[in-house]
């Protein structure tokens, strides 16, 4: 689909990317590319680059945080929009995200159906 | 006999004698060797210092009569305290004043009296040194000054004792309030209108890592860099405020000030209570670290769990046998409820670490119960509950932060509404009363039962444990709801309400004056 948003998602969690990858199952205003670590999402990225990042925070070795730092230092990434998702929703956490230049921040648990609108809904703003 | 009269200056004259406190003390050696002086050198066989209170005449020393006081009324001392000058009585049985007196056709038969008033530097007069004969007699003008000497060496001696009583009070009263500002724990200081330490106590000492002697003289703004910030010298009232302190050995240390004006000797003073907070900042941050990752490990496979059960009855829904679609809409019912759980806990957390600042702004009450009613419009519709406004002022501004106030009429809205007949009404009112204003939220449900009125705001206190499946809360609303209304300063309760139900009511500070006309 040539109008489709190029979504890459990261997340090192297999269930929780099971989940994600079956509500965007059948949706075709997404292309959804899913990675399970940051050095993994670096490669897709350079590949295919995406039009927006779905990005778990929490991850081992290069988390959330790094990976969108490496990501945006990309030319072609540097306007895309990031969304993290995260349990960690203290103030100064949530903070600390947007300061990074997240687009939104999306708490865990989160209602895996309606991700699709919501993610079309922060790609239109 | 005649009744002596009163001075004219009764009232202060008394003042002045109790202030002496020499009544109904122990006999001095001091003050009886004057009389025993005044015995032998008027040679007289009594001799006395008689002090005159409101209705009697005590004796602070006696020799030669064995009482110790009389009533005012019979004393001639009460006649001799009326003018400044020595009072004779050369024969008391010629004398109208004395001559039926008990203590003259009676023991101890007084025939001679000479008193010579003591009266104080004040002016006042307080009694007399005296001496009284059993015989008629006249005094010569050498025994007149030896008297009138003697009487001035009592005056000497009370006063002498008056402010030797009054300097050991005032240094027992400074031992004491040393005692105390040597053993609290906070750093006090006492800080001049120039910003310069005045005086400190040694917790003061122990926190600045510097002695007295180094810490009297400084500018407190070397010690508390940031103090300034607090705008100190404007504020009245003794509330905390957070800020550093620069410690000698260069550490630095949170600390929660509070700073209260007043005068010391004529002189506008600031007393700072410094209370060292690292430690507890520490702890607190330890414990918010802590919540957090708890909280991270209880929502990721949280989200597993309700993902997956949305997706199954969503996208399987058509396929799953009704049995198997119900004890999935169960699951997913109590993963939901899981997720108020953990996010409440942590609401609770944040809320009782006193690091977390609220968004104070001055907001008008009546506004945020309006809108806090529609908020919960669909709420209550659900449940066939009606919310109504009855009685408020025009308006009523409090400091408050609104989205934390919201938060509280959610809790108590919801309660209200969940513990409603069908069918039934909520009743929100507001009133104003001298520096506050409160709010009711009245409900005609079952009431709360006696013995779960000591827990209604303990954390995860329901009257029934199967409440919190059949209504669905988590049992920490209402103890959220007290820790937002008490960091506002505020109160919050219930009561029974007449006629069946319960009234809960939070009351708030008033930050300017309420118009009182009321709308229904």
């Amino acid at each position: 689909m040539p109008d489709s948003v190029k979504l890459l998602y990261v997340d090192d969690d297999d269930d929780i990317s099971s989940i994600v990858e079956l509500a965007f199952e059948g949706d075709d205003r997404f292309h959804l590319t899913v990675c399970h670590s940051g050095q993994e999402a670096l490669i897709a990225a350079e590949q295919a680059p995406p039009d927006m990042v779905l990005l778990d925070v929490m991850m081992p070795g290069m988390d959330g945080r790094a990976t969108w730092r490496e990501l945006r230092a990309m030319h072609s990434l540097a306007d895309i929009p990031v969304i993290f998702l995260t349990a960690k929703v203290q103030p100064a956490e949530l903070q600390e995200l947007f300061q990074l230049g997240a687009a939104d921040v999306i708490a865990k648990p989160f209602e895996a159906l309606s991700l699709p609108d919501r993610l079309l809904a922060i790609k239109r703003q | 006999m005649l009744k002596p009269v009163k001075p004219a200056n009764e009232a202060d004259r008394l003042a002045a004698l109790h202030a002496l406190g020499v009544l109904d003390t122990s006999p001095e050696e001091r003050i009886d060797r004057i009389t025993r002086l005044a015995r032998s050198c008027l040679n007289v066989p009594i001799a006395l210092v008689s002090l005159i209170d409101e209705n009697r005449q005590w004796f602070k020393s006696r020799q030669g009569l064995d009482i110790s006081e009389t009533p005012r009324d019979l004393s001639f001392c009460a006649h001799a305290i009326l003018n400044g000058d020595l009072f004779i009585v050369p024969d008391a049985l010629r004398d109208p004043r004395f001559i039926d007196n008990p203590y003259v056709i009676g023991d101890p038969y007084i025939r001679f009296y000479a008193g010579m008033p003591i009266t104080l530097s004040s002016g006042f007069t307080v009694g007399t040194l005296c001496i009284m004969d059993r015989r008629p007699r006249h005094l010569e003008a050498r025994q007149v000054s030896i008297l009138e000497d003697l009487g001035r060496c009592i005056v000497g001696e009370l006063e002498s004792q008056s402010t030797l009583s009054y300097l050991k009070t005032i240094r027992d009263q400074e031992q004491q309030l040393r005692a105390v500002l040597n053993g609290v724990s906070e750093a006090i200081i006492l800080v001049a209108d120039t910003n310069i330490i005045q005086a400190a106590n040694p917790a003061a000492t122990h926190l600045f890592g510097l002695e007295t002697s180094q810490l009297i003289g400084k500018q407190v703004t070397f010690l508390l860099p940031e103090i300034d910030k607090l705008q100190w010298q404007s504020r009245t009232r003794a509330e905390r405020q957070h800020t550093r302190v620069l410690a000698e050995n260069g550490a630095e240390l949170d600390v929660e000030v509070s700073i209260q004006r007043s005068t010391v000797n004529e002189h506008s003073m600031q007393v700072m209570v410094i209370q060292d907070v690292t430690d507890r900042l520490k702890v607190e941050r330890m414990k918010a670290e802590f919540v957090s990752t708890v909280s991270h490990e209880l929502r990721t496979p949280l989200t597993s769990i309700r993902g997956a059960l949305d997706l199954v009855l969503d996208r399987f829904h058509n396929q799953l046998p009704d049995k198997a679609a119900m004890m999935l809409q169960t699951a997913k019912r109590n993963s939901e409820r899981l997720t108020l759980l953990i996010n409440d806990i942590l609401n609770l957390e944040k809320l009782e670490a006193s690091s977390s600042p609220l968004d104070m702004e001055e907001l008008d009450i009546v506004t945020l119960t309006e809108q806090a009613i529609s908020a919960n419009e669909s709420y209550a519709q659900k449940y066939q509950v009606r919310l109504v406004l009855k009685d408020a002022p025009i308006l009523a501004w409090v400091h408050g932060d609104e989205h934390r106030l919201f938060q509280v009429y959610a809790n108590l809205l919801s309660n209200a509404i969940k513990y409603s007949p069908v069918g039934g009404t909520v009743e929100i009112s507001i009133s104003s009363a001298v520096g506050k204003v409160t709010v009711s939220i009245r409900d005609h449900g079952p009431g709360i039962p006696d013995s779960f009125r000591d827990r209604v705001f303990q954390r995860f206190a329901q009257a029934d444990s199967s409440d919190s499946r059949k209504r669905g809360g988590t049992g920490l609303g209402l103890s959220i709801a007290r820790s937002i209304i008490e960091r506002h300063y505020g109160t919050i309760g219930f009561r029974p309400a007449e006629g069946g139900g319960t009234v809960f009511q939070f009351s708030l500070p008033v930050s300017a004056p309420t118009e009182e006309n009321t709308h229904a």
